[in-house]
C-alpha cells in the first residue's frame, strides 16, 4: 500500500490546522454560514437531511487494518457507531458535530487520510477495480498510476473549480468491476497486439439525469504520458464545459455537444502542446510508487488445499458462500473474500464499529493488513489463503458479516434515500430491505443467479439505478413516494442503460413488480442463462406485458 | 388549518430544530410556532434572523404544515421524516431522535 511521503503529510496537517481555525471563527461568529459553507465543504463536511455528514475518502477503496480500525474509532468516538461506505468507496459518517470535526480530520490524519476533495466541483476520490493487484484477469495493477493521479489531483490549482464534480475510474482487468463507461473519465490499462500496455482512455460517461455511456476517445495511451493526457482533457472541460446551466455542466454533456470526434480533437490538440512536458511520468518515481504496491510474500503452494476442500465438501453453506463470495485469486493456492455488507433485513453498506475492527482483526490475520471498498458497497479481503477461508467464514458469520449474496438478487447498491440525504425524493434503504426480505431464501436467490439491483431516491443517481439489471428510482409524486422501474442496464464491460417500463409503482407494487420480472426470466431462460442476457435476448415487451398486465409468460 | 413553521438547524450539532412562540428553539415539532398570515411569518422571519446572528441556527425554512389538533403535520414526507429527527430504518438511535 502507498505510505505519505513528507509532501503528503504536511498538507494534510496544514490542512486540518487551517479548517480549525475555520471552525473555531465560525462557532465565535467571525464568518458568517455564508463564508463558511464553501470551507465546510471543502472539507467533506455536508448539512444533510437531519444534521451533518462527513465524507472521508478512501483513495481508490484500498485500507489498512490500522486505517479500518481508525474508522471504527471515529464512529464510536465522535459518531453513532456506524459507517456508511459508498459507491464511491468512500466513508461516510452521519451524526458529526461541528466542533469534533476538527479532531476528527486529525484522528483521520494520522493514519494518512482525510476528507479533502470529497465534495465540491473538483476531482474526487478515484476509484478503481476491488480486486486489483490480485484479479485473474488483469493486464496491470491499477492502482499505482491511481496513486499518482490522487497525487496530482489533489489541491491541483487550475482545476480547483470545475463546472462541475469530476469522477475518475481505473481498471486494469478485462471485467470491468469498476463501471468505467460511467465515468466522467474511465481508464482501462490494455495490451496491444505488439504487447504494449497502455490506457485505453473513455471520456463524458455518467449517470445522473442525463445518463450516457463515455466514447473511448483514445484506444492506446502510453502510461508515462497518463497525467498530460488528464491534463489535456481536464483542461478542455474546464475551458468549455457549461457553467450556465447545473443540470449541463458535466463533461458528458460537453462531450455530446461538441461530438466525440471535435471533443477528441480539442484534446488531442492540447494535449500536443503538453506532452513531453513536466508531466510526464518519470520513471525512477514511478518505480518508487509501484513498489508499494508489489505483492506481498505469499505462502508458495501448488494450489491444492485438502482442508479447504474437506471443509467445502463437508459443509453446504460455506460451499454456498465460497460460491459467491469467494473469487479466483492470482496467487496459487489463495483466494479473494467478498465481505457482503448487504445482510437481508439490513442496510446496504453500513457497517458497524464492531464490525469494522472484526474486519481490520481479519485482514491483519489473514489479508496482509489489507482491505477494499468495493464501488457495491461491500468490503474485500484481497490476499486470503484457501486454508484459512473456513476460518473466516465463521468469524464472519458471527459478526453478521457472512451473507453469501455476493453478486446475487439481495447485493443491492442503495443510496442513503431520503432517509439521510436532503437531496433525495424517495427513500431508498427500506425498499432495499423489504426486497431482500421478498427474496429470503438462499436456494432461490442462488436459482435466480446474477442480478444487479441499484436503488436511488432521486435523479442524482448515486445508487446508479441507470446500470441496474433492474435499476429503481424513486420519485415524489402528490407528496407520496413513487418507484419507477428499469430494466437492462449494466455498468460492466457490457455497459447499457436500464430502461423505464412504464408507470411507476407504490412501495408494495414495486416489489411485486420485481417479483414479476424475476419470475418471468425464470420462465424464460435459457440454460446458463443470466437475467441480462435473457433480458437482451427477448426485449422488454414480455416483461412489461407481465408487469403490467399480470401475465407471466412461458 | 394549513399554515407554515419555521425550521432550521441547529448550528453546533446540525440537527433539526423548531422556532417556538417564545423565539427559542426547540427539536420538538409540536412546539413549533404556527403562522397563518403573513405578518406572523415576517415575525418569525425576524425571530430566526436574530438566531442567525446569534449564531445559533443555520439554513432556516418554512415548512407547509397541516395543523391538527394533536399538532402540527409537515405536508411532505421530506419534513415528516425531518421532524422524526432519525431515519425511518434506524428509529433507536441516542441521543438525536426528536421525542
Amino acid at each position: 500500500m502507498y505510505r505519505y511521503d513528507s509532501y503528503d503529510k504536511t498538507l494534510v496537517l496544514e490542512r486540518v490546522e487551517e479548517f480549525r481555525d475555520q471552525v473555531a471563527r465560525r462557532l465565535t461568529g467571525a464568518l458568517t454560514e455564508e463564508q463558511f459553507r464553501p470551507l465546510r465543504l471543502m472539507n467533506g463536511l455536508y448539512l444533510q437531511l437531519h444534521a451533518y455528514m462527513l465524507r472521508v475518502a478512501i483513495p481508490y477503496g484500498t485500507l489498512s487494518s490500522d486505517q479500518m480500525r481508525k474508522l471504527a474509532h471515529i464512529s464510536r468516538r465522535y459518531d453513532k457507531g456506524y459507517g456508511h461506505f459508498t459507491t464511491r468507496q468512500n466513508i461516510q459518517y452521519n451524526w458529526p458535530e461541528l466542533e469534533d470535526v476538527p479532531d476528527i480530520l486529525a484522528e483521520l490524519a494520522e493514519v494518512e487520510m482525510h476528507a479533502i476533495q470529497t465534495s465540491g466541483n473538483v476531482i474526487r476520490n478515484v476509484t478503481t477495480d476491488h480486486f486489483a493487484g490480485v484479479a485473474r484477469d488483469e493486464v496491470a495493477d491499477p492502482r499505482p498510476y491511481a496513486e499518482l493521479i490522487r497525487q496530482w489531483s489533489t489541491l491541483h490549482p487550475e482545476f480547483s473549480f470545475l463546472p462541475r464534480k469530476f469522477k475518475i475510474a481505473l481498471t486494469g482487468a478485462e471485467q470491468d468491476r469498476a463501471a468505467i463507461r460511467l465515468h466522467d473519465i474511465g481508464l482501462k490499462l490494455k495490451r496491444r497486439e505488439d504487447g504494449d500496455i497502455g490506457f485505453e482512455v473513455i471520456a463524458g460517461g455518467g449517470m445522473g439525469r442525463t445518463p450516457m455511456i463515455g466514447p473511448v476517445i483514445r484506444a492506446h495511451l502510453e502510461p508515462e504520458h497518463l497525467l498530460s493526457y488528464l491534463e489535456a482533457i481536464l483542461r478542455v472541460y474546464n475551458q468549455h464545459g457549461r457553467r450556465d446551466n447545473k443540470y449541463k455542466a458535466r463533461i458528458k454533456i460537453l462531450v455530446h455537444e461538441l461530438g466525440t470526434d471535435e471533443f477528441t480533437r480539442q484534446v488531442e490538440a492540447e494535449w500536443a502542446r503538453i506532452k513531453d512536458g513536466p508531466l510526464t511520468l518519470p520513471e525512477a518515481e514511478f518505480r518508487r510508487i509501484q513498489a508499494m504496491f508489489a505483492p506481498p510474500p505469499y505462502e508458495a503452494t501448488d494450489g491444492s488445499d485438502s482442508r479447504f476442500e474437506k471443509s467445502l465438501a463437508g459443509d453446504t453453506a460455506f460451499a454456498a458462500w465460497v460460491d459467491r463470495n469467494v473469487h479466483a485469486h492470482r496467487a496459487p493456492g489463495h483466494a479473494i473474500v467478498t465481505i457482503s455488507l448487504k445482510p437481508h433485513g439490513g442496510i446496504p453498506g453500513d457497517a458497524s464499529a464492531q464490525q469494522m475492527e472484526i474486519v481490520a482483526d481479519l485482514a491483519e490475520r489473514f489479508s496482509f493488513g489489507e482491505i477494499r471498498v468495493s464501488h457495491e458497497q461491500n468490503l474485500i479481503l484481497p490476499h486470503v489463503k484457501k486454508s484459512d477461508l473456513y476460518a473466516i467464514w465463521w468469524s464472519l458469520l458471527s459478526f453478521g458479516l457472512g451473507t453469501a449474496n455476493a453478486g446475487l438478487l439481495t447485493d443491492i447498491i442503495a443510496c442513503p434515500g431520503l432517509d439521510y440525504c436532503s437531496l433525495a425524493n424517495a427513500r431508498s434503504i427500506p425498499l432495499a430491505q423489504k426486497i431482500a426480505s421478498r427474496f429470503d431464501d438462499g436456494e432461490r436467490l442462488r436459482n435466480i443467479g446474477d442480478l444487479k439491483i441499484k436503488i436511488s431516491g432521486c435523479i442524482n443517481a448515486c445508487g446508479h439505478h441507470h446500470v441496474g439489471h433492474i435499476g429503481i428510482l424513486g420519485v415524489e409524486k402528490k407528496g407520496e413516494e413513487l418507484y419507477q422501474l428499469m430494466l437492462g442496464g449494466s455498468g460492466a464491460e457490457d455497459a447499457s442503460l436500464a430502461r423505464i417500463t412504464g408507470r411507476g409503482f407504490s412501495e408494495d407494487g414495486i416489489i411485486d413488480a420485481i417479483e414479476t420480472v424475476v419470475d418471468t426470466y425464470l420462465n424464460a431462460r435459457e440454460e446458463g442463462e443470466d437475467f441480462l442476457h435473457t433480458y437482451r435476448r427477448l426485449g422488454a415487451e414480455p416483461f412489461k406485458r407481465a408487469i403490467y398486465s399480470g401475465e407471466t409468460s412461458k | 388549518m394549513n399554515a407554515k413553521i419555521l425550521s432550521a438547524h441547529d448550528l453546533r450539532s446540525g440537527l433539526v430544530v423548531y422556532l417556538t412562540s417564545e423565539g427559542g428553539w426547540s427539536r420538538k415539532l409540536v412546539r413549533a410556532a404556527p403562522a397563518t398570515d403573513e405578518r406572523t411569518e415576517a415575525r418569525l422571519l425576524d425571530l430566526s434572523e436574530q438566531a442567525i446572528g446569534g449564531n445559533r441556527v443555520i439554513e432556516p425554512a418554512f415548512i407547509d404544515v397541516d395543523w391538527r389538533e394533536t399538532g402540527p403535520v409537515p405536508a411532505r414526507l421530506r419534513e415528516r421524516i425531518r421532524a422524526d429527527g432519525v431515519p425511518t430504518i434506524m428509529p433507536e438511535i441516542p441521543g438525536v431522535a426528536a421525542e
